[in-house]
């Protein structure tokens, strides 16, 4: 499989991260590499750095670089370290792009109240990513699903290419997909939608899966106790990449998710 | 018997699917509910033994299998013939649909193996004359099922689907 990228900040819940995404990479036979985007500081103009910037950049390799060596003993798996000095988001795109990556992994700790109401890099990046994101919430730690949730309101004009990084990690870890498609009562399927369900029918043949078809106004609470009902070990979504201006008016259902689940959280965008 | 055969060669793809999820599926369902029921009341009130153990799990079975099934129809294909005589846009290809059925013919010779399987450990849905209500009154929803069920495929098989696929 392509390379996974961890992206790292070395809080608990992103060294916690690290440790599920050096498990993930060693049962898929990936290469992790462990980024870590830095911001420099800019010293006021009456004031001289107290550091010069040569030597922030040394110790933040080195921090890098630590982090990589302790993942790549602790779970027998090749890694990288890359450090970027830049805004996380945009730098993860930029090496993402760079290093031809698979999928990305991160940390999401729901007790971060600002990031909840602000938004956290994780869930920033949401919707605007090309690359897959496995989003893991602090404390849970790796074991390979058995089941995968797949969340989709079928809303997809193209050939589902975006579910080609979930097939892949389903064959190596040989689990199955079980597809939700939360049904609003008074909602009736269009031939768009059934289209675009006929073809994934197609698209994960190969590959043991299952539907559910909920009937909830609410999108968010089936999805997260049909998870819990057939034990799903993670939840796998395509975001919708809305116009800003919508966001303020539709809540996008992958954000809520990534707040409340205690699952980890596969974003496949449909880039 | 004619007199159905007859009406349903004159219905549309859009009315045959819309009588099946009406007449079929939704009362099958419901159906298979009340069976549940009657057969979980009966494990407590009999002297619960393995068969009767096997007799609900394979209910339980069947009745997901189903639920899935008839879901996969009414939400993926049914709204393919909602507006009969248009082609599809941005549509699955005749091949993808293809598939669709077939897998979904597959899937109703499963569901007649599990019935056939249940009708070997009911012994046709025949009880003790010892046996509860709940259990009586539970076989008799599972041989309405069983019944319902036969003529949903029939009708699929022979009406549905081939005109699905000719729309296509």
């Amino acid at each position: 499989m392509k390379p996974f990228l961890l992206a790292t900040d070395y809080s608990e819940a992103a060294r916690n991260a690290g440790d599920f995404a050096a498990h993930l990479a060693q049962s898929c036979g990936s290469e992790l590499i462990v980024f870590h985007a830095w911001t420099p500081t800019l010293p006021a103009p009456e004031t001289s750095p107290i550091v010069p910037l040569d030597d922030v950049r040394r110790i933040q390799k080195e921090a890098v670089e630590a982090e990589a060596a302790r993942l790549s003993k602790a779970f027998q798996v090749r890694t990288r370290a890359i450090e970027q000095s830049g805004f996380a988001g945009d730098e993860i795109e930029v090496v993402c792009e760079e290093e031809g990556i698979g999928l990305i992994i991160l940390a999401t700790s729901h007790h971060n109240v600002v990031a909840r109401f602000f938004g956290s890099v994780a869930t920033s990046m949401l919707h605007k990513l090309k690359f897959p994101m496995l989003l893991v919430p602090e404390f849970v730690t790796f074991k390979e699903p058995q089941k995968v949730l797949l969340a989709t309101d079928l809303h997809d004009s193209g050939d589902w290419h975006e579910l080609d990084t979930l097939k892949a990690i389903a064959r190596q870890l040989n689990f199955s997909i079980h597809i939700i498609n939360v049904v609003n009562e008074k909602q009736v399927a269009g031939v768009e939608e059934s289209s675009a369900g006929v073809r994934l029918e197609n698209k994960l043949r190969e590959i043991e899966h299952t539907w559910h078809f909920p009937v909830d106004e609410d999108i968010p609470h089936a999805v997260l106790e049909t998870a819990e009902r057939i034990g799903a070990g993670w939840i796998a979504m395509v975001p919708h990449q809305l116009p800003w201006y919508k966001e303020l008016f539709h809540k996008s259902i992958t954000k809520q998710l990534a707040f409340v689940t205690h699952r980890p959280l596969l974003a496949l965008p449909n880039a | 018997m004619e007199q159905y055969i007859a009406g349903y060669e004159s219905m549309t793809a859009h009315e045959l699917s819309r009588y099946l999820t009406k007449e079929f599926h939704t009362k099958i369902r419901q159906a298979f509910g009340a069976a549940l029921t009657q057969l979980g009341a009966s494990l407590h009130i009999e002297k619960v033994n393995g068969e009767a153990k096997a007799i609900y799990g394979l209910v339980k079975g069947l009745c997901a299998f189903f639920t899935e099934h008839a879901g996969k129809e009414e939400r993926l294909l049914f709204p393919l013939v909602a507006d009969t005589g248009q082609s599809y846009k941005a549509s699955a290809t005749t091949y993808e649909t293809e598939s669709f059925v077939d897998d979904l013919k597959e899937e109703h010779y499963a569901l007649g193996e599990g019935f056939m399987n249940l009708r070997r450990l009911t012994n046709n849905y025949n009880c003790n004359t010892s046996a509860s209500p709940s259990r009586k009154l539970a076989f008799g929803h599972l041989n309405g099922i069983e019944q319902n069920i036969k003529q949903d495929i029939f009708i699929e098989e022979e009406y549905l689907f081939p005109r699905i696929l000719r729309i296509k």
